[in-house]
């Protein structure tokens, strides 16, 4: 007599087989082949800031300092990169590629801008480093008159930074009564150095005690300053005891998103992906101007191959990147098909691979 | 007296389907409640 029946071992054996190449086949499908269509979208909040019809960025001094290794002793000295600034005695002289022997200078930008309705502003990053130098590249550029004459709207401080404020008594010299905006994070010494207070271990002091306005913006939302003029502060501690950063968003029209930074210690990759995310039309980042700080010592990591990599990916136009960028970068940046806007080497800028002291980027 | 002979019929592709689908659902389960646990 036959008798049949099923193997239920059989049948056992095969659904495991199969529930775990299902599940596995499905988790690859869905993350790959239909990854668009399963995930979330992301929640983008951009803001519209406007627009402004063009946009000149004059580099006054993207020369912070002079020599690397005088700058690296004197914080090697005070005890290292957690130390504050302003207890470290910078050395002021018998710097050979120094300006009048001192090691300092500074990092300023005067930048104007064209609204919709043909008027005109401008607006002053940063206040550098050395008085003397400052006073200097001021006078060359006609930054004094313009501070004198009330030209100049504001002051944004990018950060905190010895080679972005200790200079600020060039500044307030011409205006003491000019508004400066700062970021969340900046230390009482910052603000008792636009006071008047001096700090005799630094070398700085300000003569000329700031009687204006002063605005900290923090990282809470986009700061429309203007139509087509914004500030963007981000939370993000530096070394030498400084915390903060801000920068500028414009949105010139027919062009893009630029964005003008001091040192952009936040990293460029996550400015960047912040202004897409909060910025409407923030997708388009037409140029890219100020520090990107990557190798600023002209030292190599191979992480930033990868940062080389992911800023071709934005599809910037213009890439007007000095100061603590780093030498090693823009030749990297230009090897790798970067548009890196050259300069021309003058006022101690040592090298013509891009904007130096001087310089000027018009985005019209 | 007459002999049993047993014959098994070997169900393996069938198990593999049913199999599979499982693992869909499972996986679309998981998935689901990971979208609610964000």
């Amino acid at each position: 007599m036959e008798e049949k029946k099923v193997s239920r071992r059989s049948f056992i054996q095969g659904m495991a087989l199969g529930t775990v190449a299902g599940y596995f086949a499905t988790a690859g499908i869905s993350s790959t082949v239909f990854k668009k269509a399963l995930l979330p979208k992301e929640k983008l909040n951009q803001v519209e800031i406007g627009e402004i019809k063009s946009l000149k960025l004059k580099v006054i001094s993207e020369t912070s300092w002079y020599d690397n290794n005088v700058f690296l002793n004197d914080v090697k000295g005070a005890g290292g990169l957690l130390v504050n600034q302003y207890t470290i005695p910078w050395t002021t002289e018998m710097v050979k590629s120094g300006y009048k022997g001192s090691n300092l200078g500074g990092f300023s930008t005067l930048i104007e801008t064209e609204f919709m309705d043909g008027t005109k502003k401008k607006f002053l990053l940063d206040s550098g480093w050395s008085s003397d130098w400052m006073d200097r590249r001021y006078k060359d550029e006609g930054v004094d008159v313009m501070l004198a004459k009330k030209e100049i709207e504001f002051l944004v401080q990018s950060h905190e930074h010895m080679d972005h404020f200790f200079g600020i008594q060039s500044v307030t010299k011409h205006n003491p009564n000019i508004p400066i905006y700062v970021p969340k994070g900046f230390y009482q010494e910052g603000f008792d150095l636009l006071k008047g207070k001096a700090f005799p271990k630094a070398k700085v002091k300000n003569d000329y005690p700031h009687k204006g306005t002063i605005t900290v913006f923090d990282s809470s939302k986009v700061n429309v300053l203007y139509p087509g003029v914004a500030l963007m502060t981000f939370d993000v501690p530096i070394i030498l005891r400084v915390f903060g950063e801000q920068a500028f968003v414009f949105n010139v029209k027919d062009k893009g998103i630029v964005l003008v930074t001091g040192c952009c210690h936040m990293g460029i990759i996550s400015y960047m992906e912040a202004v897409r995310k909060k910025v409407k039309g923030g997708e388009k980042i037409y140029a890219v101007q100020g520090g990107l700080h990557i190798s600023p010592f002209e030292d190599w990591d191979p992480q930033y191959d990868d940062l080389i990599l992911a800023f071709n990916k934005y599809g910037v136009q213009k890439i007007g990147a000095n100061h603590c960028t780093g030498y090693i970068t823009a030749e990297k940046m230009i090897k790798a098909g970067l548009p890196m806007v050259r300069g021309t080497a003058r006022n101690m800028t040592k090298r013509d691979i891009y904007l130096g002291n001087g310089d000027e980027l018009l985005i019209a | 007296m007459e002999e049993k002979v047993v014959q098994e019929k070997s169900r393996y592709g069938t198990g593999v389907v049913v199999g599979i689908l499982i693992g869909i659902a499972l996986f679309m389960i998981t998935y689901w409640l990971m979208l609610l646990a964000r």
